[in-house]
C-alpha cells in the first residue's frame, strides 16, 4: 500500500498559555493531485490547522509527513508549501508582476524564466496584461486571482487555501470558484481548501470532509 | 506673532553677508559646524541601531509587562536634556566626562523613544501575513526583512532619522554639559555669541546656517507617500516558544533598566556626600523656590500651548483644503526647525524696543515655552482629530444635536486622552526648557533648569551636588507627569447619563 502524499497524524495545537487546545488529535490523509475541502464553522480551528501544516504554528503534538518526509519541525521557508490567505495580503509596495515573481526570485529563477512564468500565471488566472498594475488598484476578485497566481508560481508541493474567496459577492464567488478549480486542475497541484461555504467546496474540491470528523473522538 | 515674528527678525539681522560668510571662512567656526554635523549623524545611526530592534520587540510581540516596559522607554524623551547631560557626566569615567563620546551616547539615550514611537507605530500596523506569505514563498528571515518589512517601514525610518538628526543637531542642555569647551556645537556657539560676546549679528548668522542644515535634512527625509497599511493597531503576536518569550522580556527589560539607570544613579549621588548619606542638597531654599517658579511658568505655558495647539490642530483636522492644511502644518512646525536658543535670541531681538519692549516681562518666558511645545501639541492632537469618523458627527446631527453639542459629545470625549498627553508633554517641555530660558530669564524668576545651569558653571562639590539634586527633582516631576497620564487616564470612565 502506497503512503499518502500528505499525512497529518494525531496533530494537536494549543496557543501558549491556553489550557484548551485549538484542535487535538487531528488526522488527515491527502492523495497526490487531490483537492480536499475542509468544511467547518468560523472559529473551529480550520485556519490554525493550515497554519500548522505550513509551519507558521508549531504543533504541540503529532506529525506532518509530505511525500514520505517528516516536515513537522521544518522552517516555513524550507517546506515548499504555498498558501493563499484570507484577505489576500498582496505585498503593497510591489506591482502585480513583482508579487507573482517574488517566490520565483527566492528560488533564484533567471530573469527570463521569471518573466515567462509570471505571464503564464497571469494567463492562468485570466489577468493577462496586469503585470505592471499597482496592487492597490485591483478589485477584490482581481486581488484574489493574483494571490492564487502568486502562491502557484513557484510550483509548491501542496497549496493551502484559507477561505480565499471571503468578502466577495455571491456571483463573483461562484465564477471565481470555477476558475480556481480550473487553475488547480491545470497545475496538477495537491490542495487543501478550508471554507464554511458548502457550495464553494462542492465546486472546487474532489472530496469534502467536515473539520469535526478529522478529530479523534474522546 | 510669537513664532514667526522672532524668526523673521533673526533672519533679517543675519542679512549681513560678512557675518554669514565669516562662519565658513573662520576655521574654528567651520570645525564647530563640522563637529555638530558628524556627532548628529553618528548619534542618529546609534539611535537607529538600538531603536529599531526595540521598536520591533515592543510593537510586535506580547510578553510579560510589555506595556510598562514600553512606557519606560519613553521616559528619556520627556527628560530635560540638561538632566540627561548631568546624568551622563556623572556616569562616565573621569576621562570621558566630556567630549564627543558622552554627547553621542546621551543623544542616543534621549532619542530612542522617537524611533520606538514613530517606527513602532507603523510596525504595529504591518500585518504579519505579509511576512508569513514571503516566508512560505521561500524567503529566509533576513531576506524577508530586506524585501518586505524594510520597504514597508522605510518612510517611517527615514522620517524618524530626520527628526532624530534635527534634535541631535540642535540640543543645547546636553551639549552644554557634555560637549565641553573643546567641542562646541552650533547651539552652544549661538548662545556664546549672543550672551557672552554680545555679537548678535554673528549669532543670527549661525542661526541661519543651523536653519539651512535642518531644512535641508528635513527636505531630504520628508516623505509624502506612505503605503497605506491599516488604521488599526494589530494585536501583538504571542510567541509560541517559551525561551523566545523570555528572551524578548529580558532584552526589553534591559532597555527599560538602561533608561532608568542614569536617574537612579543621579538620585544616589544627590543624597551622598563625602560624609555619607545626607539630604542637605535637597534642603537648599533656592531649590524649592526655583521649582515653584518652574511649576507656575509650566502651568501658564501648558495652558497657552493647549489653547494655540488645539486651535491649530482643529483648524488642520477640520479643514478640507489641502493647501491650508499644509500651510498651518508648516507654520506650527517652525519651532522644531528653529532651535530653542535661536527662538530665545529672536525674542531678545524682536521685543526690545517700544511698543514691544517686553524683555523684562514675566510672561515672555511661558510664551516662549509654549512656542517650543506647540509642534508637539499639534502633532499629537491633529491625527487624533482626523481619525474621528465624519459619520459619527453626521449621525449626531441627524439625531438632533447642534454643532456645539456634536463637538462636546462626539469630538471632545475622543480627544480627551490626546489632549492630556499633549498637556503632559507641554508641561514637561516647559519644566526642562533650558535653551530659550538661558537668554530670557530675568532675576527673581529663575527656573529650576536655569538654576542647574548656574550651579554647574560654578566650581565646588556642594554646588555640583545641588545641581544634581535639582536635576533629580526635574526628572522625577517629568516621570510623574508621564506616568500619571499613562495610568490615570484609562481610569477616567464616561459616566452614563440617560
Amino acid at each position: 500500500m502506497t503512503s499518502p502524499f500528505l499525512e497529518i497524524s494525531q496533530l494537536s495545537f494549543r496557543v501558549p498559555g491556553n489550557a484548551l487546545p485549538i484542535f487535538d488529535q487531528l488526522s488527515l490523509d491527502v492523495a497526490e493531485r487531490e483537492i480536499v475541502a475542509i468544511l467547518g464553522p468560523s472559529g473551529s480551528g480550520k485556519s490554525s490547522l493550515l497554519r500548522t501544516v505550513c509551519g507558521l504554528h508549531s504543533p504541540s503534538n503529532g506529525s506532518i509527513t509530505l511525500r514520505g518526509t517528516d516536515i513537522t519541525n521544518s522552517a516555513p521557508h524550507q517546506r515548499n508549501i504555498g498558501m493563499v490567505f484570507q484577505g489576500t495580503f498582496l505585498f503593497p509596495h510591489l506591482t502585480v508582476g513583482e508579487n507573482i515573481a517574488y517566490g520565483l526570485k527566492m528560488k533564484q529563477f533567471s530573469k527570463e524564466s521569471r518573466k515567462q512564468r509570471v505571464d503564464e500565471m497571469l494567463n492562468l488566472v485570466h489577468l493577462a496584461n496586469f503585470s505592471n498594475r499597482d496592487v492597490s488598484h485591483l478589485s477584490g476578485g482581481e486581488a484574489a486571482r493574483v494571490a492564487i497566481a502568486r502562491a502557484l508560481a513557484p510550483s509548491p508541493q501542496i497549496l493551502l487555501l484559507d477561505e480565499p474567496l471571503t468578502g466577495l459577492d455571491e456571483q463573483l464567488r461562484v465564477d471565481l470558484a470555477k476558475d480556481l478549480r480550473e487553475a488547480l486542475t491545470a497545475s496538477h497541484i495537491t490542495s487543501i481548501l478550508v471554507t464554511h461555504d458548502r457550495n464553494e467546496a462542492a465546486i472546487i474540491a474532489d472530496r469534502i470532509v467536515r473539520f469535526a470528523d478529522l478529530i479523534l473522538p474522546t | 506673532m510669537f513664532v514667526l515674528w522672532p524668526t523673521l527678525v533673526v533672519l533679517s539681522k543675519s542679512i549681513d553677508r560678512a557675518s554669514l560668510f565669516h562662519v565658513l571662512s573662520n576655521s574654528q567656526l567651520r570645525q564647530m559646524l563640522w563637529f555638530t554635523t558628524w556627532q548628529a549623524v553618528l548619534s542618529t545611526i546609534g539611535t537607529l541601531a538600538i531603536g529599531l530592534p526595540a521598536a520591533l520587540v515592543l510593537s510586535r510581540y506580547s510578553f510579560k509587562l510589555r506595556q510598562m516596559i514600553r512606557a519606560l522607554t519613553f521616559v528619556p524623551f520627556v527628560l530635560p536634556t540638561i538632566v540627561v547631560g548631568i546624568a551622563f557626566a556623572s556616569l562616565a569615567p573621569t576621562h570621558y566626562k566630556s567630549g564627543p563620546l558622552p554627547l553621542i551616547l546621551a543623544h542616543i539615550y534621549l532619542n530612542i523613544a522617537v524611533v520606538v514611537r514613530i517606527v513602532g507605530n507603523r510596525w504595529e500596523k504591518l500585518p504579519t501575513a505579509f511576512n508569513e506569505s514571503a516566508s512560505l514563498l521561500g524567503a529566509r528571515p533576513f531576506t524577508n526583512f530586506r524585501t518586505i518589512t524594510f520597504p514597508l517601514l522605510r518612510n517611517s525610518i527615514i522620517g524618524a532619522s530626520g527628526i532624530v538628526f534635527v534634535f541631535c543637531f540642535s540640543t543645547y542642555g546636553a551639549a552644554r554639559v557634555l560637549a565641553g569647551p573643546r567641542f562646541p556645537t552650533i547651539e552652544t556657539e549661538i548662545y556664546r555669541y549672543a550672551f557672552y560676546i554680545g555679537n548678535m549679528s554673528q549669532a543670527s548668522a549661525l542661526v541661519v546656517w543651523q536653519l539651512l542644515v535642518i531644512l535641508l535634512v528635513l527636505a531630504l527625509t520628508y516623505r509624502q507617500k506612505n503605503i497605506f497599511l491599516s488604521q488599526r493597531t494589530l494585536t501583538p503576536l504571542s510567541c509560541e516558544r517559551r525561551n523566545k518569550r523570555l528572551a524578548y522580556f529580558v532584552c526589553s527589560s534591559l532597555v527599560a533598566l538602561v533608561t532608568l539607570l542614569p536617574i537612579v544613579i543621579l538620585f544616589f549621588s544627590s543624597v551622598h556626600s563625602t560624609q555619607g548619606f545626607t539630604l542637605s542638597h535637597w534642603q537648599a531654599g533656592e531649590l524649592w523656590t526655583s521649582f515653584l517658579t518652574s511649576l507656575s511658568i509650566a502651568l501658564v505655558a501648558t495652558l497657552l500651548a493647549l489653547f494655540f495647539g488645539c486651535s491649530s490642530a482643529f483648524a488642520i483636522a477640520y479643514s478640507t483644503q489641502v493647501k491650508y492644511q499644509r500651510m498651518m502644518q508648516s507654520l506650527t512646525s517652525l519651532p522644531i526647525v528653529i532651535s530653542a536658543v535661536a527662538l530665545g535670541l529672536g525674542y531678545l531681538l524682536a521685543f526690545r524696543s517700544s511698543p514691544m519692549n517686553w524683555r523684562g516681562s514675566f510672561w515672555l518666558l511661558p510664551i516662549a515655552h509654549s512656542a517650543v511645545a506647540l509642534p508637539f501639541v499639534v502633532r499629537i492632537i491633529t491625527p487624533a482629530a482626523q481619525e474621528i469618523q465624519p459619520e459619527l458627527r453626521e449621525n449626531a446631527l441627524l439625531l438632533g444635536a447642534n454643532p456645539w453639542k456634536v463637538w462636546t459629545s462626539i469630538d471632545l470625549p475622543c480627544l480627551l486622552r490626546p489632549i492630556a498627553v499633549a498637556a503632559s508633554f507641554a508641561f514637561s517641555i516647559s519644566l526642562g526648557e533650558f535653551g530659550a530660558s538661558s537668554l530670557l530669564t530675568r532675576n527673581g524668576h529663575q527656573t529650576l533648569a536655569m538654576r542647574i545651569g548656574q550651579l554647574l558653571s560654578r566650581p565646588g562639590e556642594l554646588l555640583q551636588k545641588q545641581a544634581i539634586a535639582s536635576s533629580c527633582l526635574l526628572a522625577f516631576s517629568c516621570i510623574a507627569i508621564a506616568l500619571t497620564v499613562e495610568y490615570a487616564m484609562p481610569l477616567i470612565r464616561h459616566k452614563g447619563k440617560l
